[in-house]
C-alpha cells in the first residue's frame, strides 16, 4: 500500500509535462433573456482576455448566447437610465421579489463563433472537433446555467440559449467526435454540475482518449454565481477562483492569498488551481475534480457507514487542515459537527424567513395589481408588463399611481428586507459549506487509504490516470 | 406441521432482511453518541431520493453475504453439541473486533453480530434435542 501511496503523491508533486497544442472551447450565456445575467458575460470576457494574454488568441472558439445574430441576450441592473427610474414602481410590481432596475442589452463580446442554441452549437462543435488533428488537447469551459434531472441525475444538463438543454449523454456523444488519442478536460461551474462526472464513465468516450474535469458542486446542489451582482469583488463562482489561480492574479489584478503553484514548477496546473479554489474560495460551492468523485463513487457497501479514521498521510488531509485553518475551524469531528448542527439550524431558519418575505412580496404585488385592474380597466396591463416602452404614456401614469398607494411603500420595505435576508442567508450558506468541505476532505483522506488497500489494480490505474490528466492540464 | 414450517421460513426471511437496516441504525446511533454526527453531515450532498436508492442498493449487495453468514451460523449452532456454543460466541466477538478495527468495516462487524443474534433467536440448537 505504501508503494501505491508514494506513486500517487508522486503524481501530485512531480513537475508535470504540460501538453503544447491546446485548444479551448468557451461556451457561455444564459438560456433566455430573463436568465442571462451580466455576471456570466463578464466571466466569459475575462476568460477570453486570459486566453489572449496567454497567447492562445488563435486556439479557442467562443460560443455565447445569441451569438452573431441581432438582438439582446444579457440581463443587467441599470439604475442610471431615466426610463428605468421612471418606471421602477411598475417594474417592482411585475418582477420576481420586487427587484428594480432590471434591463436588457446585447452582449459586449467583440466576436463570437456562434450562439449556444443547442442544434447550432452541436453542429459547430462537431465541425470543430472533426477538424482537429490526432493527439489534440481539448479544454471545454462552460459559463452558464445548469439543470437538474430529479429522476436521473446522471442526465443533468446545460441550459442553452432558447431554453434548449444539452444533457450529459448528448455532450459525451459530441465529445466522442474528437480525434484519436485526444485529452479532453472540462471545467463546469454551473449548478448541478456534479452530474457531468458521468462523462468519464468507461464506454462513453473511446478507450484511446483521456478525459477528466472539474465541477463546482455535486449533482444535487445549486452553485454560486447566478445573481445580478455587478460588483466583481462579490463574484464568488468557481471560475473566479479557478482561473485566478491559473494566472496567479485575481480578476481585479490583485495578488492571491497564497501561491497556487504547489510543486514550484512555475506553472499552475488545473489540479493546482482546483486545490487553490478548494482552500480559499469562501463560496457555497463544494467543488470537486473527477479523481475525487471517482474515490467517492468507488466506496463499497461494506465501508459506507464506517467511522472516519484520520489519515494524515493523504494530501486530502492537508487540504482539510488548510481549509479549517483558513476558516478558523478545527479538524476535530466533534467540534466540526457541533458547529455544523448550530449553523444548519440557523440556515434553515434564515431560509424560512426569506421564504416568508418572498410570500409577503408576492401577496402585496397581487393586491396592487388587483387595485390597478379596478382603477384602469381599459389599460392593457399585460402589454405594460411585457414592454412598458410600447405604451410609455400609460406606463408613466400607472407608475405614478402605484407610488401614491400605501401598499407600494410596504412593497419597497419588503423588497429591501428580502435583499438583506437573502444576503445574510448566502453568508451563512457559505460558512456551512466550509464545514462541509473540511468534513468531505477528511472523509476523502480516509477513502483514499481504504482505496489503496482494497481497490483492484485496474481501479488504481484508472484513478492514477485521472490524477495525471488533471495535473497535466494548464494554460 | 406444514404451516409451522412456513411460519419458521417466513420468520427467518424477515430476520435476514432486517439485519442490514439494524446494523446501519446501530452504527448511526454509535456515531451520534461518540461524535455527535448526524445523518445530515454524512450525506449532506445527497437528495432524500438518492439516499434511499443508495441504501437499498447497499442492502441488496449485503444480502448474499448475510445469507451465507446465516447458513454458516445455522450449521454451527445445529452441531453445537460438538462445538461448544460459547466458543462460537467468543469467536464471533473476536472476529467482529478484528473486522471493525483492522479491516475498518464497522458495518461488516455489526452484520456479523446481528446475524449471530438472528440465528440465536430463530434456529434452536441441537443440544436440547440430541441425546
Amino acid at each position: 500500500m505504501k508503494t501505491k501511496l508514494i506513486i500517487i503523491i508522486g503524481i501530485l508533486y512531480s513537475a508535470t509535462s504540460f501538453s503544447q497544442n491546446q485548444n479551448f472551447w468557451l461556451i457561455g450565456g444564459g438560456n433566455k433573456l430573463t436568465n442571462s445575467q451580466e455576471q456570466i458575460e463578464k466571466n466569459v470576457i475575462w476568460l477570453e482576455q486570459i486566453l489572449h494574454n496567454k497567447g492562445y488568441q488563435n486556439d479557442y472558439r467562443l460560443y455565447y448566447g445569441i451569438g452573431e445574430e441581432p438582438g439582446d441576450d444579457t440581463q443587467y441592473i441599470d439604475t442610471s437610465r431615466p426610463e428605468t427610474n421612471n418606471l421602477s414602481a411598475l417594474q417592482m410590481l411585475y418582477s420576481k421579489n420586487a427587484q428594480t432596475g432590471i434591463s436588457y442589452r446585447r452582449h459586449s463580446i467583440i466576436k463570437t463563433d456562434g450562439g449556444t442554441e443547442k442544434t447550432a452549437l452541436l453542429r459547430s462543435l462537431a465541425k470543430d472537433f472533426e477538424s482537429l488533428p490526432n493527439d489534440s488537447d481539448i479544454t471545454l469551459i462552460y459559463n452558464g446555467h445548469g439543470g437538474h434531472r430529479y429522476d436521473n441525475e446522471k442526465e443533468n444538463y446545460l441550459k442553452l440559449w432558447n431554453d434548449t438543454k444539452l444533457s450529459v449523454s448528448e455532450l459525451s456523444n459530441i465529445l466522442a467526435k474528437t480525434p484519436d488519442n485526444s485529452t479532453i478536460r472540462f471545467i463546469l461551474p454551473q449548478c448541478y454540475s456534479g452530474g457531468f462526472y458521468n462523462l468519464i464513465k468507461p464506454g462513453i468516450i473511446a478507450k484511446n482518449k483521456k478525459i477528466c474535469g472539474f465541477m463546482s458542486v455535486s449533482e444535487t446542489k445549486e452553485a454560486e454565481g447566478c445573481t445580478l451582482e455587478t460588483n466583481s469583488e462579490e463574484f464568488r463562482d468557481y471560475t473566479t477562483y479557478f482561473f485566478a489561480a491559473l494566472v496567479n492574479k485575481d480578476r481585479n489584478g490583485e495578488n492571491l492569498i497564497s501561491n497556487p503553484d504547489l510543486n514550484s514548477d512555475n506553472k499552475v496546473s488545473y489540479r493546482e488551481a482546483h486545490i487553490y479554489t478548494l482552500k480559499y474560495a469562501i463560496s457555497k460551492d463544494i467543488s470537486r475534480s473527477t479523481s475525487e468523485a471517482y474515490l467517492e463513487k468507488w466506496l463499497p457497501w461494506y465501508l459506507r457507514w464506517s467511522a472516519i479514521v484520520e489519515n494524515t498521510d493523504s494530501y486530502y488531509w492537508t487540504i482539510a487542515k488548510e481549509i479549517a485553518l483558513h476558516n478558523s475551524l478545527k479538524t476535530d469531528t466533534k467540534d466540526l459537527n457541533s458547529k455544523y448542527s448550530k449553523l444548519r439550524a440557523s440556515v434553515n431558519e434564515q431560509r424560512y424567513q426569506t421564504y416568508r418575505i418572498e410570500k409577503k412580496i408576492s401577496q402585496k404585488q397581487k393586491e396592487i395589481i388587483r387595485n390597478l385592474k379596478d382603477m384602469f380597466p381599459l389599460i392593457n396591463l399585460t402589454l405594460l408588463k411585457k414592454d412598458p416602452k410600447k405604451d410609455i404614456e400609460n406606463a408613466l401614469k400607472i407608475n405614478t399611481y402605484i407610488t401614491s398607494l400605501p401598499g407600494y411603500k410596504q412593497l419597497s420595505t419588503y423588497s429591501e428586507e428580502y435583499k438583506q435576508s437573502r444576503k445574510y442567508l448566502i453568508k451563512q450558506e457559505r460558512s456551512l459549506a466550509q464545514i462541509n468541505k473540511v468534513h468531505r476532505f477528511k472523509k476523502l483522506s480516509w477513502i483514499e487509504k481504504m482505496f489503496l488497500r482494497y481497490a483492484s489494480s485496474s481501479e488504481i490505474a484508472e484513478y492514477q490516470s485521472l490524477l495525471k490528466c488533471e495535473n497535466s492540464g494548464s494554460m | 406441521m406444514h404451516s409451522q414450517q412456513l411460519q419458521n421460513y417466513l420468520k427467518t426471511a424477515l430476520g435476514v432482511i432486517t439485519i442490514y437496516p439494524l446494523s446501519s441504525a446501530l452504527l448511526l446511533f454509535l456515531s451520534w453518541i461518540i461524535d455527535n454526527q448526524g445523518l445530515q453531515l454524512v450525506f449532506d450532498e445527497l437528495s432524500r431520493r438518492k439516499f434511499i436508492l443508495l441504501f437499498v442498493s447497499d442492502w441488496l449487495k449485503a444480502l448474499p453475504f448475510i445469507i451465507i453468514l446465516y447458513i454458516i451460523f445455522h450449521f454451527l449452532r445445529k452441531h453445537s453439541h460438538r462445538i461448544h456454543n460459547n466458543i462460537i460466541i467468543l469467536c464471533t466477538l473476536l472476529l467482529c473486533l478484528f473486522i471493525a478495527l483492522v479491516i475498518q468495516s464497522q458495518i461488516l462487524a455489526a452484520i456479523l453480530l446481528f446475524t449471530y443474534a438472528a440465528t440465536y433467536l430463530l434456529s434452536p440448537t441441537q443440544q436440547m434435542t440430541s441425546k
